[in-house]
């Protein structure tokens, strides 16, 4: 399994016997590409961690955009596709 | 990569993505590479490789005035920061498929060609550490849930926004325990395996039910052990706890002493 096909599992024992490693099913979330891109370093800023009585904004705040920001990456594959025939 | 030999004029900004190392004389760098980066940054310009002594570096040339002054005032947009991170993992992911390499924080950019030289030449020796650290691992996050009935949703139906989210607030408050012996006893398992560990979770720490998490260095060569590590907790915690896995990742979490 390569870099370009990140998974994210939810492991029952079951994963173990059907795929010989931890293998790919489900597509890695949003959520979970920001934890570790933004994990590098000191780049966070304060504003990343207002919460709003007491729940993590940027929680909430990324699932209200996550349809906004995939809709946005099907059309960049859409035009790389495009570009490549 | 179609013009990797353009030459990048050197008023432009650049964005760093990551440093990998220059391949030995001679050698040409991995065929695999021609496809990557068709998407850069900020959507436009290529990506390309910048050859500088001993590293190859990963740049997206990237507009001074609407991209580069504007990164720290976006870094607090979410839909941006979104959006961008996640090109900045496309790129950062499909070297690391062909090579090794040192992520740069995300949003880095510099003014342009001399000074982007300048400084990775002035980190050689804390790049080597790195790179030899790194080398032949892949970074992997781990999160422990648990397994429960859904919480009761509350009685009273929120009045407002603000009531909404204090009731939000108060359910992911009773989340079980965290920490305790078995949590730490799988910390100690994965932790014997991999080469390091960090704390994980800026973004997603919010998620209900979250017991734990982590990011662990797991040398490529250890993987079985690794899936063995967790194959055990899994079992173990059967309708109790759920393990949920991500990787492999590039060493976003292991390389911030490069800094």
């Amino acid at each position: 399994m390569g870099h370009g096909l990140r998974t994210r599992l939810s492991l029952m024992p079951n994963d173990f016997e059907t795929l010989e490693t931890l293998g790919g099913e489900d597509e890695v979330s949003l959520l979970e590409i920001l934890d570790h891109v933004l994990n590098s370093g000191v780049v966070i800023h304060g504003s990343l961690v207002i919460s709003l009585a007491g729940v993590d904004l940027v929680y909430l705040g990324l699932n209200v955009v996550l349809t906004s920001v995939e809709t946005a990456l099907n059309n960049l594959q859409i035009e790389e596709k495009r570009r490549q025939k | 990569m179609a013009n990797s030999n353009r030459k990048i004029a050197a008023t432009g900004a650049l964005y760093l993505y990551g440093i990998s190392e220059a391949p030995a004389a001679g050698k040409k760098p991995a065929a695999g590479l021609g496809k990557l980066g068709s998407v850069g940054i900020d959507g436009v310009h290529a990506v390309q490789p910048l050859p500088c002594g001993d590293f190859l570096c990963w740049v997206c040339e990237v507009d001074q005035a609407s991209f580069a002054n504007a990164v720290e005032r976006n870094m607090e947009n979410l839909e941006w920061l979104a959006l961008h991170g996640v090109r900045h993992q496309q790129v950062v992911g499909e070297v690391a498929e062909q090579m090794t390499i040192v992520p740069a924080r995300f949003g880095t950019v510099f003014s342009g060609e001399p000074a982007l030289l300048k400084d990775v030449q002035g980190r050689k020796a804390a790049l080597k550490k790195v790179f030899a650290r790194v080398a032949g691992g892949d970074e992997w996050g781990v999160k422990v849930f648990a397994e429960r009935q859904a919480t009761p949703i509350s009685v009273t139906e929120a009045r407002s926004g603000k009531e909404y989210l204090q009731q939000k607030a108060a359910r992911l408050k009773k989340r079980p325990e965290r920490n305790d012996r078995e949590l730490q006893e799988l910390a100690m398992a994965l932790g014997r395996i991999a080469t390091g560990s960090a704390p994980s979770g800026k973004v997603s720490g919010a998620q209900p039910n979250l017991l734990w998490q982590a990011t662990f260095l797991v040398p490529r060569a250890k993987r079985k052990q690794w899936d063995q590590a967790l194959k055990n907790f899994v079992e173990r915690w059967e309708g109790q706890r759920r393990i949920e896995v991500n990787g492999p990742w590039p060493p976003y979490s292991f390389v911030s002493d490069a800094e």
